[in-house]
């Protein structure tokens, strides 16, 4: 009987084991829990039920094939993915299944300038790109164009360059459609240094957006260095796309101006091309931490993730990165308003430069201290944007090697580069 | 046999004690306590639980910096947001090792970012008769608490 007792509150433990902790598991999947296989045939159902297959080969020229919404090109009646050849990993926590398309020598684009309208005999490359979305999948189509000069170091370099992962020494252009046609998103990489395209939509909003920094100078001290606004140079950039050796689609998609906005892609690839409501979602969805951090963002922060989900995501994660490490490199040290805080929003501004480039990045910095007055003293956000700015910096300076940032970083906090406050008053930092 | 079944019911009871939720108490009090003319919270007056420390989280407090009481309570006390909040302090109560209230106390309402109580880089906590608050004005309006 005693036996049959403890055998019942043991079956209880297992049974209330699994459902105290089911919610936790189910915003966790194991990798290893998710089959490749299974997970690609079911965006395979997904994707032939959402885009049936459409053979225009046997007459492109004469057919119009464009979005019924938005008149752009329809590129899922011109490609299908090549399932045989699909992958499937994890990026940024979420699954990501890439698929180049089915007979790729009939279809290619060419990114150009204005000036340049002649078809330039670069390496291209074209893949879906398959992401869980709340109601089953979404697809996009990545285009991958290098330029002239990285074409000569041949395909097999060329073709290294995946979703996941960019050569280091990239130079080229990688945009993002929907398979309907409508653009999402596009980069322009020169030696790995990626810069956005920006649509003239998404100029308005990141102007609307952006938060001017008014850093108090620090008497007695070498102020830091702030980001002038460089003049710039903007390029309009045109995608001309090629079916059977035939033009059939000529869009412009954007532009890119040279500043500041940089940042090297050292192998991590681009930021996720979509940008909706509906990623951000998932993303707090699956991921609890970046649920709670955003539940607990100030009006201008959620306004941001709400607009650059992805960007957001790294962001989050630079963060997390950033408060490990100050209490590591300064463990013995409060985190508010000494070394250790400075060392923190150099390192956070520095990381996020590293993947959005300082543009994007000052966006972030800034509006994280866009909290009332009454919230925050005044002089800590005074010390928050001269670190953030600080880092932002440390990584321009160091571009070349993203890799020592950290050491850099910690050795503008020892020498008294970033600000803390003692007694009330902002100071040089030091140990 | 009855050990057993103890430890068992021990498993049980640690088992569920993660998705436990955490009353906030002290929120209503501390409102109460700014009307005070004398400028002080006397949160040793607080009888709503019964309690013994006090524990001041301010912003940035992290894990790290936990000691044996908080680190029973982590997942609680960091959904508070506390370690990469600017804007806030959150303030525990115990009971013993019992965590009885948690509250998230806005800096623009009062503010004990000056009211952390750090030894050897872990947080310590205020005993309830030592737990009497002055507070002052600062930087524009600010209400800020010093400590006992």
């Amino acid at each position: 009987m005693l036996r049959l007792i403890i055998g019942l509150i043991a079956a209880f433990v297992i049974f209330s084991n699994y459902s105290c902790k089911k919610e936790r598991s189910q915003n966790f999947p194991s990798p290893a829990a998710i089959k490749s296989s299974t997970e690609i045939t079911a965006a395979k159902n997904w994707y032939n039920q959402s885009f049936p297959k459409n053979d225009i080969h046997k007459n492109p020229s004469t057919k119009i094939h464009s979005n019924s919404n938005t008149g752009a090109f329809d590129f899922s009646t011109v490609v299908s993915p090549d399932w045989e050849k699909a992958v499937q990993y994890e990026r940024f926590g979420t699954s990501v299944i890439e698929v180049p398309i089915a007979d790729s020598n009939n279809f290619i684009t060419n990114v150009r300038t204005a000036e340049s309208v002649q078809r330039q005999e670069v390496l291209s490359k074209s893949s879906f790109i398959i992401l869980p979305a709340v109601n089953g999948y979404r697809a996009y189509i990545m285009i991958v164009v290098a330029d002239s000069a990285y074409s000569k170091r041949g395909v097999a370099i060329f073709n290294k360059n995946t979703y996941a992962q960019k050569d280091s020494l990239f130079s080229g252009r990688i945009l993002y459609y929907t398979p309907n046609g409508d653009f999402t998103s596009g980069y322009v990489f020169k030696n790995g240094l990626m810069s956005p395209i920006e649509t003239m939509e998404q100029k308005r909003q990141q102007q609307a957006q952006a938060v001017k920094i008014n850093l108090v100078p620090d008497p007695g001290s070498q102020p830091a260095p702030i980001d002038d606004v460089p003049p710039q140079t903007c390029t309009d950039w045109f995608v001309d796309t090629y079916v059977d050796h035939v033009l059939v689609s000529s869009e412009y998609v954007g532009t890119t101006c040279s500043s500041g906005s940089s940042g090297p892609v050292n192998g991590g690839g681009t930021a996720p091309p979509p940008t909706s409501d509906d990623y951000l979602k998932e993303l707090l969805q699956k991921n609890p931490k970046f649920r709670d951090a955003y539940d607990k963002l100030n009006p201008t922060e959620k306004a941001l993730f709400n607009q650059y989900p992805a960007s957001a995501f790294a962001v989050f994660a630079n963060a997390e990165l950033s408060l490990q490490d100050a209490a590591d490199v300064f463990a013995g040290y409060s985190q508010h308003n000494t070394i250790a805080d400075a060392y923190r929003h150099a390192l956070w501004n520095a990381l996020n430069s590293h993947n959005l480039g300082t543009a994007r990045a000052q966006l972030f910095g800034d509006a994280h201290e866009q909290v009332p007055n009454a919230d925050q003293p005044t002089i800590e956000k005074t010390m928050d944007l001269y670190n953030n700015q600080v880092g932002r910096n440390a990584y321009v300076a160091n571009v070349a090697n993203p890799y020592i940032l950290r050491a850099y970083i910690y050795n503008l906090a020892i020498t008294g580069q970033l600000r803390m406050i003692e007694n009330g008053v902002l100071v040089p930092t030091h140990l | 046999m009855k050990k057993n079944i103890l430890i068992l019911l021990i498993a049980l009871f640690v088992n569920c004690r993660a998705e436990r939720e955490i009353p906030d108490k002290l929120s209503g009090f501390i409102t109460t306590q700014l009307a005070q003319k004398d400028s002080t919270i006397r949160f040793s007056e607080f009888s709503d639980v019964i309690w013994n420390k006090l524990y001041v989280l301010t912003p940035y407090t992290n894990e790290s910096q936990f000691n044996e009481d908080l680190n029973d309570y982590k997942g609680e006390i960091l959904r508070t947001g506390i370690k990469a909040s600017d804007s806030e302090n959150v303030l525990l109560l115990y009971n013993g090792k019992i965590l009885v209230s948690i509250s998230e106390i806005s800096r623009g309402q009062i503010d004990f970012a000056k009211a952390g109580k750090l030894i050897s880089n872990k947080v310590s906590f205020y005993t309830k008769p030592a737990c009497i608050f002055k507070f002052r004005t600062e930087d524009k309006n600010r209400l800020v608490v010093d400590k006992p």
